[in-house]
């Protein structure tokens, strides 16, 4: 199993190198020793231009199992990240990477990183995930919209 | 007048209550009319005058010829566990035990899978087990048949001939819809297993069906040959050993498909596994499954199997544990079905079948029991009321002198007589239950009906018991008394008798807790009554059994069942109005 894991993950690595959007990033993480770890990557999406998001890279950890691609990774944003789709815990709820869903083992890094960021800015309230920001977001939408600019300020771009 | 013809009624043997009831609904139109109007409901002097008759003019000799090999058979004890068949001709139970021979007859004979089998009784393990079945049953019909008491319009199906089931109705659209079988069971699919739906709208628009069931084109497995392209998967390069692929072309190796299957069949899916490409719609047909994990196939065909039942509105597992049966209704309107093990179950709700009560009160009822029935019973026994304001007292020491905490109001607690000018409380008040307040009155209703529900309720742990002693006695008598299996089946049809009679008088409470006083009500607990007089009497009967008391049992059985249906029948066409 690990073996199947391993591989397409350095597949998917090179791929990435080979090619990916701008604003982008995305790396394995270090282990203690220096060596890196394939089954953890640091990510960092870019908020879409002429959206409330524009001008933030936010980061996401994506953590790959074992059973990887049969069965989706785990992405994270920090904990407590303010999105109506996002765990208190910071995990990502969205259809193509939900186990029950629609996860097929084709899906690239390319293509999880890309859903997010289209979800960022186009929330799905039928699947509220927290319950802060979907209350403002059904109810009171201009505190919402403050609420966003303002995480957004917190992760501008690495220099 | 009126009491005159009172008097002949109860003299021809009616009770009183009926004979009045009798004569108040048909307005004394005359005699004949009350007895009708008594028999429409419960004919059981009519019923016993029968019996009688046949017993003066037994002829339970048939030819000679016929029974012989038929004694020997009977014997076999799997016989005898699916022998709960119909005896009563207007009854037609189907036991559809699908052994090789049936799958094939009736794929090939029929288009209509339903309508056919209804014809089909198949024992695979008895070749000759048709004829000398019903040779039986016609030496039976000399004898006192025995009724069953709740007719039975379902088929049952045996856990071990469900996935042959599903296959034979695979086989049968894949051949009229000329597609390949994973085709079709993926249309069966999509359409909740309803051939003749999906047959409708296969005519109409062929092309658009298949494409909204998820089949592209319909789909074909290929292997690679000339691929050019790496595993989408795992990235390793496909050669024309390993690479394989739906006519979408989303190309990965052998490996990683099985992987992606495992875990979906793990997961429980069956049909409607999709394509491993990123959105992708298109369903991985089983052929496909079987050529990739051919050592997992028995497992996808055990989720099929699964997924036929669950997904199929007119079917149902049989709830008890370790059963593994399916229970197909002729149609949604069907509202009960029996199991071969004995289970009856409600369609609608997937509970025990609870007639005559209704789904809506069996949970209201239900809530009721879970709600009230602790608090009730501590109330009941622990309070009493205030005579003034009606509240609940609960007195937890001191004296009788009570004075009510709301209104102040001073009283006996043994009595509860004003406690001012209070002298002697030894004296029986008559008057005392209508005292009580309205909630205290209700509680006493609801428990009331509470416990003789519930005691019903308990006898039900001892159906197996029952079961398992009638299948003893009927060992018994067939090896002590040298009797044929036909001679004692009548004890496990008057066990199946008392049990469905024992389970239906438990729901009767429910309804009856329900059922507004009137006319109605009297003559329903009328017919109650008798029912549950009539099931004691062939419980007591079938406790001590023995070979002398078998025309007993059986005329018990019958008067028991046909109050059974005259109760359940009267309950569903309204007791009074026709």
């Amino acid at each position: 199993m690990s073996g199947i894991a391993l591989g397409r993950l350095t597949e998917e690595r090179k791929a990435w190198r080979k090619d990916h959007p701008p604003g982008f990033y995305a790396r394995p993480a270090t282990n203690p020793d220096g060596s890196q770890n394939l089954f953890s990557w640091q990510c960092g999406i870019p908020g879409k231009e002429k959206t409330l998001f524009e001008g933030g890279v936010f980061p996401l950890t994506i953590d790959f199992s074992e059973e990887y691609p049969s069965k989706p990774p785990k992405c994270k944003f920090p904990k407590d990240f303010f999105h109506p789709n996002v765990y208190p815990s910071g995990t990502v709820c969205l259809s193509i990477i939900n186990d029950d869903g629609d996860w097929r083992p084709s899906i690239s890094v390319k293509n999880i990183l890309l859903g997010i960021q289209d979800l960022l800015d186009a929330p799905n309230p039928k699947s509220p995930a927290q319950q802060p920001a979907i209350t403002l977001f059904l109810h009171n939408i201009e505190e919402y919209n403050k609420k966003i600019k303002s995480q957004t300020k917190l992760y501008p771009p690495p220099s | 007048m009126d009491d005159n013809m009172l008097a002949q009624l109860v003299d021809l043997g009616f009770d009183i209550t009926v004979a009045q009831l009798a004569l108040e609904q048909t307005n004394g139109k005359g005699l004949d009319a009350a007895i009708e109007f008594i028999y429409s409901f419960s004919e059981p002097s009519k019923l016993s005058s029968q019996k009688s008759n046949s017993n003066v003019t037994p002829t339970p000799t048939p030819p000679s010829s016929q029974q012989e090999p038929s004694g020997i058979r009977r014997s076999n004890s799997k016989n005898k566990s699916t022998s709960f068949e119909p005896i009563s001709p207007q009854v037609t139970h189907k036991v559809l035990k699908t052994s090789r021979k049936s799958v094939k007859e009736s794929v090939d004979s029929n288009v209509s899978y339903e309508d056919n089998d209804t014809s089909l009784e198949y024992n695979d393990t008895d070749e000759d087990y048709d004829e000398d079945y019903y040779q039986d049953v016609d030496d039976y019909e000399f004898d006192i048949p025995i009724h069953d008491a709740l007719p039975k319009s379902n088929t049952v199906i045996q856990a071990s001939d469900i996935i042959h089931t599903a296959l034979k109705e695979i086989e049968k659209i894949s051949s009229i819809t000329e597609t390949t079988p994973s085709a079709a069971t993926i249309l069966l699919q999509h359409f909740q297993w309803n051939g003749n739906k999906l047959l409708e709208r296969f005519y109409e628009d062929p092309e658009r069906v298949i494409t909204q069931a998820g089949i592209k084109k319909i789909n074909e497995f290929h292997t690679g040959k000339n691929l050019s392209d790496d595993c989408m998967i795992c990235g390793d390069s496909l050669d024309d050993s390993n690479g394989c692929y739906l006519s979408c072309k989303h190309y990965a190796c052998k490996e990683c498909w099985a992987n992606y299957l495992r875990i979906k069949i793990q997961e429980g899916e069956s049909i409607g596994i999709c394509c491993l490409g990123f959105k992708c719609p298109n369903v991985v047909p089983d052929e496909f499954i079987n050529r990739v994990i051919p050592e997992n196939y028995n497992k996808f065909l055990e989720r099929l199997a699964q997924t036929y039942v669950e997904k199929n509105p007119n079917m149902r597992w049989c709830p008890t544990p370790n059963c593994g049966n399916a229970l197909k209704a002729e149609s949604q309107a069907e509202t009960t079905a029996q199991c071969s093990c004995g289970f009856r179950i409600c369609f609608k709700c997937n509970q025990e079948s609870h007639v005559p009560a209704d789904c809506a009160q069996m949970k209201t009822w239900k809530k009721k029991c879970e709600d009230d029935s602790e608090t009730a019973n501590w109330i009941n026994v622990n309070t009493q009321d205030c005579p003034k304001c009606q509240s609940a007292i609960e007195k937890n020491g001191g004296c009788n002198h009570m004075t009510c905490k709301k209104c102040k109001h001073e009283f006996c607690w043994v009595c509860l007589g004003n406690w001012i000018g209070h002298n002697k409380c030894n004296t029986y008040n008559r008057e005392e239950n209508s005292n009580k307040s309205d909630t205290k009155k209700q509680l006493e209703r609801y428990l009331f009906y509470f416990h003789r529900y519930n005691t019903h309720e308990q006898s039900k742990k001892f159906e197996t018991k029952l079961r398992t002693d009638a299948v003893n006695s009927m060992i018994d008598f067939q090896n002590r008394k040298d009797k044929r299996w036909i001679d004692v089946k009548y004890i496990e049809q008057s066990t199946e008798v008392l049990i469905q009679c024992r389970r239906t008088l438990k729901y009767t409470y429910v309804f009856g807790f329900y059922l507004p006083d009137g006319p109605e009500k009297n003559l329903f607990e009328y017919l109650q009554n008798d029912l549950e007089r009539t099931t004691e009497k062939l419980s007591g009967l079938l406790e001590k059994m023995n070979e002398s008391n078998s025309m007993d049992v059986k005329e018990i059985t019958n008067l028991a069942s046909t109050k059974l249906h005259h109760l359940l029948s009267g309950v569903e066409e309204g007791f009074l109005g026709h």
